[in-house]
């Protein structure tokens, strides 16, 4: 092995030692700590949503102010933007006592704020977590044809079961991967009770 | 002490650049139109109610109208689109029961379930949804030989009408009452003509081709 060799393996291997002893968050019953992480969030939409947008990628972001309660256990605020679209040659736009077809963007976006509470399996450097989330889903649907844009922007109830992973790789700071099933309540024009799956990865310090 | 605000510094200074970035993009104007929309919309409107299976047959104009800047009543030349608007409503269970020549108008109502009018709207530059509505040159029930005018049971979207656009107006007759007849379909495709101008181009009668195919309650044996 060369000597460079011998070097990154040694810095790999004094890395996995660092990361090991690393205390993760909410680790000690006596800790009152608190987590906040940024991430991007990707999503794919299910249900009623995709029939609107379809599966096209999405872009979004995601916030997260999490507070060690118990050992294990924090509760905090999360908050969430998404951003679905597509395009479509050939489609419809339905209204009141008419019907368009033509060449179509439609688009839709939600923010949401929820109440969460998180469990982490394990202590350490790598905790995957469980949680639930709970709040408001504040969307806005837009559909597009040529001369004419139909906009639906609407309140609803949204809860979240989530799952994902905290790494850290240094002490008090963190990878943040996390799954999300989102189900919202908002009664847009052309659909209702949308529904989504975002997939968020950033930063964690805490 | 100073080593945990040096660590706090450098740990905000990664996320900071990221954390902005994300409220940027958070804040992002949901004004944005998206992608260039360019083509033909189709737009058909339906009386609330209407039960076209009570209706057999249909009057329909010989010659379509012409809606122009001048206000003066005017046809155009455009026997295969009134034949594909013809073929479209015979497909649907409808019968033909009268041609009405627009030069010689019936003096006494036409024996007809449905009126159909086929206008051809050319303003010179875009013009409200509605525009056409009042304008002297636009066929009156009397083409049929009804008095009153037309009544439009729904609220009409925002749509500009452009020149080029084709309107087609089916009303019931059936049921007219003295303030006129209620138009119970329009089909309505703004810019459909824009080409070489003419409405027997292929871009309209592919209009009337989705206007029908969009509007599948338009039959005879539809309740």
């Amino acid at each position: 092995m060369s000597r460079i060799g011998r070097l990154a393996s040694l810095a790999v291997l004094l890395g996995a030692a660092s990361a090991a002893r690393a205390e993760g968050f909410a680790e000690a019953s006596y800790q009152s700590g608190r987590l906040i992480s940024v991430a991007w969030e990707a999503g794919r939409p299910l249900g009623n949503l995709r029939d609107f947008t379809g599966a096209t990628t999405a872009w979004g972001t995601h916030f997260d102010l999490r507070l060690a309660v118990a050992r294990r256990l924090s509760v905090g605020l999360a908050a969430s933007w998404s951003w679905y679209s597509r395009s479509l040659s050939a489609g419809t736009i339905e209204l009141p006592a008419a019907t368009l077809t033509g060449p179509v963007y439609r688009r839709a976006q939600f923010l949401t704020l929820r109440a969460a509470a998180h469990w982490y399996l394990t202590g350490g450097a790598v905790q995957p977590f469980v949680g639930l989330g709970a709040g408001g889903a504040w969307g806005d649907t837009l559909q597009e044809a040529p001369g004419l844009a139909v906009r639906s922007r609407r309140y609803g109830v949204g809860v979240d079961p989530e799952g994902g992973l905290l790494v850290t790789f240094r002490p008090g700071v963190a990878l943040f991967l996390q799954a999300r099933y989102q189900l919202a309540s908002n009664r847009f024009t052309p659909f209702r009770n949308p529904t989504w799956l975002a997939l968020d990865a950033g930063l964690a310090v805490y | 002490m100073r080593q945990g605000l040096a660590m706090g510094i450098r740990t905000w200074g990664t996320l900071l650049p990221v954390g902005l970035a994300a409220l940027a993009q958070a804040c992002a104007s949901d004004v944005t139109t998206g992608p260039d929309l360019v083509g033909v919309p189709v737009i058909t409107y339906r009386a609330p109610g209407a039960a076209f299976s009570s209706f057999g047959s249909f009057a329909i104009v010989s010659r379509p109208a012409r809606i122009d800047a001048s206000g003066a009543p005017a046809t155009v030349d455009a026997p295969g689109l009134v034949a594909a608007v013809a073929a479209h409503l015979e497909a649907r269970g409808f019968q033909q029961a009268v041609v009405v020549d627009p030069a010689a108008p019936p003096a006494a109502p036409v024996a007809a379930d449905l009126s159909v009018s086929i206008v051809a709207l050319d303003p010179p530059q875009p013009q409200d949804p509605t525009s056409w509505i009042g304008d002297p040159a636009h066929p009156a029930p009397s083409l049929f030989g009804y008095a009153g005018s037309w009544g439009y049971p729904w609220t009409w979207a925002p749509l500009a009408v452009l020149p080029g656009t084709l309107l087609v107006e089916v009303a019931d007759l059936a049921g007219a009452g003295t303030g006129g007849p209620v138009v119970v379909w329009v089909l309505l495709a703004p810019g459909a003509a824009t080409g070489g101008g003419s409405y027997d181009a292929a871009g309209v009668l592919e209009a009337v081709d989705r206007g029908f195919t969009q509007s599948s309650y338009l039959s005879a044996g539809t309740p």
